[in-house]
């Protein structure tokens, strides 16, 4: 709780400092650069491809990503990304503050599979027909009616970028009150190639406060994690076919911490994100 | 419920079927008409703006967030296979009227600040019909601001 009041007072002093110059950081912003976006205007894109996001938890399908629609909509401060809601308290260039409110991607891993079909396969780490074993199963089934659901974080998001090198830190506290937990992302995206085609190599991680991990891969009695960090790296190919049409291929790993992958319901260690296909713009 | 299945099944029904009856009856003709009429009257929209040529500079007026109005020599010419008396009439501005008397062409300039599109006519100088029109287009630039970098986004 007092981490999140040191935020909040951090946003409040920044937004202070800063709110008087955003407009005019806005204002060098040319409407041919394709990182300035028009105020005032709904952005809608369509992923349609071929792809899929792999599941840690045990038994379960990967995540198809077939139709991935991207919306985005820009105020003089506020904006839409997606699911990210935010507030620009800063905007030069080169860099940006925002104040940010962003869910919780480890939901998605539960959400197309209850806990209970989950804990209907052989998801036990203990060697089955032990006393252990059949003392979890009970436990389990206690808890196998436990959801995950839908949780918001919000916090203090700092952007870089200059051309097509970007980078990203987040800090962020969970306020929808269901386990009250912390969580930084970090990631840089760096160009490799940068001709009418861009192929570039992303590194990051996502570090996670005990509480967050726990209230997704935790079964109380049963395994209490600690906090994690889960590194990534995405290779990227990106070039635009037509003014509506641009080409996206990507391949995304992320490595997850042991505190995760010892869960009861985890039986991957990884997940890999695959996709190929064209973007609309609308 | 036998016309859905007409419309569906083809013309094999027709002889049985009431819609196949209005279809074969009113449709086709109303069909054939419409063709005829407004082929004509593309004809005739063609063989009128072959008589007069208008021609107008600037085409496009683009205007910033801090511009209100575009100010602008409005260049305007027009040529005619044969000799008749125009008039020149911006739509919603009467101070604006220049008139030519039994010419096959003609060229005018004029400066002229406005907010919004704005239309020039060529008019017959004696009926007023409307001979010929074209229309300086305002495009006004939004606002921009940089789209937040968001690398650890897994589409971005």
């Amino acid at each position: 709780m007092r981490s999140y009041i040191t935020a909040i007072s951090y946003t409040i002093i920044l937004a202070t400092c800063f709110t008087t110059q955003t407009t005019s950081a806005a204002e060098n912003c040319a409407p041919s650069h394709d990182r300035c976006i028009e105020i005032g205007q709904l952005n809608l894109e369509l992923a349609v491809g071929l792809g899929a996001k792999t599941n840690p938890i045990e038994d379960s399908d990967p995540i198809p990503l077939i139709f991935v629609p991207q919306i985005s909509y820009y105020g003089e401060r506020f904006f839409i990304e997606n699911l990210d809601l935010g507030y620009t308290l800063f905007e030069s260039v080169n860099h940006s503050i925002n104040l940010i409110a962003t869910p919780d991607y480890d939901r998605v891993y539960f959400h197309r599979n209850s806990l209970q079909n989950i804990f209907m396969g052989n998801t036990l780490k203990a060697r089955e027909g032990t006393e252990e074993s059949l003392i979890m199963n009970e436990q389990l089934s206690a808890h196998s009616s436990r959801d995950r659901n839908i949780t918001y974080l919000s916090g203090l998001d700092w952007s870089y970028g200059l051309d097509h090198f970007s980078m990203q830190l987040s800090y962020l506290h969970e306020i929808t009150g269901e386990h009250h937990g912390n969580e930084f992302r970090f990631a840089t995206a760096v160009p490799l190639v940068q001709d009418l085609w861009v192929l570039s190599a992303t590194i990051g991680a996502t570090w996670k406060s005990a509480e967050a991990v726990d209230y997704y891969y935790g079964e109380k009695g049963i395994y209490s994690p600690s906090s994690a960090v889960n590194p990534f790296l995405k290779l990227g190919y990106e070039t635009q076919l037509n003014n509506k049409w641009s080409l996206k291929i990507f391949g995304h790993y992320e490595r997850l911490d042991n505190e995760i992958v010892n869960s009861p319901i985890v039986s991957k260690n990884e997940v890999l994100s695959l996709f190929i296909g064209g973007i609309y713009s609308f | 419920m036998r016309c859905c299945h007409c419309s569906s099944g083809g013309y094999i029904v027709f002889k049985e079927c009431r819609c196949g009856f209005f279809i074969y009856n009113y449709f086709f003709p109303i069909i054939l008409i419409s063709y005829v009429y407004f082929n004509a009257a593309a004809v005739a929209s063609e063989v009128h703006e072959d008589r007069v040529q208008l021609k107008l500079n600037p085409r496009l007026c683009t205007l910033s967030k801090d511009e209100p109005r575009c100010k602008a020599l409005v260049r305007i010419s027009w040529t005619s296979e044969a000799k008749q008396s125009l008039c020149l009439k911006v739509v919603n501005r009467p101070d604006v009227n220049h008139c030519w008397k039994q010419n096959s062409q003609g060229n005018f300039g004029i400066q002229l600040a406005f907010k919004n599109d704005l239309t020039v006519e060529l008019r017959d100088s004696r009926t007023q019909s409307l001979v010929a029109s074209k229309t300086i287009s305002i495009v006004r630039e939004g606002e921009y601001r940089h789209r937040r970098r968001h690398p650890w986004d897994l589409f971005q």
